[in-house]
């Protein structure tokens, strides 16, 4: 329960932590807070011959708001986030306090978490919900990548190599959105067994766009393109509520873990989405 | 933040680090792959930090990181540089501290394993920040009791927060 032996370096420039990403190839993992990549040290999951730490990267420290959305660097924590960084995206705020606990996010990254893309963490899912933007840096420049196509399967993200995440931005959603976060865990602060996350956009009652995300159920965050389509244009009465839920649990091809069957996981989808729209309905 | 003047240093296996602990300055050398929970417990000998899990579950390991609760155990020595620690022997200078007596004026601790690691997270955070009976639970969430001990740690908080049960 030790890390392996590793070369580690510190950076204060994100030129230079790509210098050192690129030199040292397959061999290096950048160390962001390393809530998920220390644990995988201290069981050998990971070996990296070279850790750069990015912790000291001022670049990737960025957390600014305009009026289309939050702009959050890589290496901001989660805690940071949770205090500051939520105004005008109620999805973020209902997420956050729902990543690990408050010592996890004392330490935990947007980016790293992001990156990390564990199929049952809460960031991952928010971003998928509310279309965010991931941005790569490379010696070469920055590149935009849709949330859409990011994540790449289970701990699988899209970044080529020589690439780190620079940063994410989450757009304001219209201002008649009202969004919901559920997760269902065996305890508090645990990993979900099931979530879903909900932003949907009402006129007159009705509903005009749904954004609706399940997370841990496999390999990434999927958006409900079934239950979407159930709900639109709909006020949220019990037939809509019932055909949105089964919609979604007839979608997903959730797996099968220690924690629970796919028909569970279904299940646990369909009455978490029920709640989610029964929260949001105005 | 940045410091782009400051001079380029290769990946190396041994680190150079400055930081507080207790209030004192340390200068050190770690290896890279050293934990800060052990770099804690074997070379400044503060073994007040328990080590439990030894992945990030259990919260015995707790610590006061520049203001914020955090894991030493998922840490490493080398990432803490620049920084200002407290473990549980920088609570009190001189004897308990309240926090401290009303774990031990209440029962909050049976084997006494977790017990740094509870002091650690509730004398960081804000007690504002976790109202009602539920905030101390959920402040507490973080950490673990093997032995189930939660009734007397919670009666604990109460007694420190001034916190009545059906607040």
């Amino acid at each position: 329960m030790k890390p392996p032996p590793f070369a580690y370096c510190r950076p204060h420039s994100l030129d230079e932590a790509l210098e050192f990403l690129a030199e040292h190839g397959d061999e290096a993992r950048p160390l962001a807070g390393g809530q998920s990549l220390v644990p995988m040290l201290n069981h050998r999951l990971a070996r990296p011959e070279v850790l750069v730490d990015i912790g000291a990267v001022g670049e990737l420290q960025r957390m600014e708001r305009d009026e289309s959305g939050w702009l959050i660097g890589a290496m901001v924590t989660q805690r940071r986030v949770e205090r500051d960084g939520t105004e005008g995206c109620q999805l973020l705020r209902l997420a956050m306090p729902f990543i690990g606990h408050r010592q996890i996010r004392a330490r935990g990254t947007v980016g790293g978490s992001i990156a990390h893309a564990d199929p049952a963490a809460e960031l991952p899912a928010v971003a998928l919900t509310l279309d965010a933007t991931m941005v790569a840096a490379s010696l070469d420049g920055e590149r935009e990548i849709p949330a859409s196509t990011f994540f790449a399967g289970p701990y699988m993200n899209s970044l080529e190599d020589g690439e780190i995440l620079s940063h994410v931005i989450f757009p304001m959603a219209p201002p008649s959105t009202r969004c919901s976060f559920r997760e269902f865990a065996r305890r508090k602060g645990d990993f979900a067994v099931a979530g879903v996350a909900a932003a949907v956009g009402f006129d007159d009652g009705s509903v005009t766009a749904a954004r609706l995300t399940a997370f841990a159920v496999g390999s990434n965050p999927v958006r409900l393109a079934a239950a979407e389509a159930a709900v639109a244009g709909r006020r949220l009465d019990e037939a809509a509520l019932t055909e949105t839920a089964e919609a979604a649990a007839a979608e997903i091809e959730p797996w099968e873990d220690i924690h629970g069957s796919p028909q569970y996981r279904r299940q646990l989808v369909a009455a978490l989405l029920r709640r989610a729209l029964q929260e949001v309905a105005p | 933040m940045t410091a782009p003047t400051a001079r380029r240093v290769e990946p190396s296996v041994e680190v150079p680090i400055s930081v507080t602990v207790n209030g004192e300055a340390v200068e050190a050398v770690v290896p890279a792959r050293q934990l800060l929970a052990d770099f804690l417990r074997e070379e400044l000998r503060l073994t007040g930090t328990h080590v439990g899990c030894e992945q990030g579950i259990c919260g015995a390991c707790t610590i006061n990181l520049d203001g914020e609760p955090v894991r030493s155990c998922i840490m490493l020595a080398a990432q803490v540089d620049g920084s200002a620690i407290t473990t549980v022997e920088g609570l009190s200078s001189e004897g308990l501290s309240p926090l401290q007596q009303a774990f031990k004026d209440n029962h909050g601790l049976q084997c006494g394993f977790c017990t740094p690691g509870f002091l650690m997270t509730l004398s960081t955070v804000d007690p504002d920040e976790y109202p009602g009976e539920e905030g101390i639970r959920e402040a507490i969430s973080g950490n673990l009791c093997r032995c189930t001990g939660y009734g007397g740690i919670l009666q604990a908080v109460r007694t420190a927060w001034n916190r009545p049960q059906d607040a």
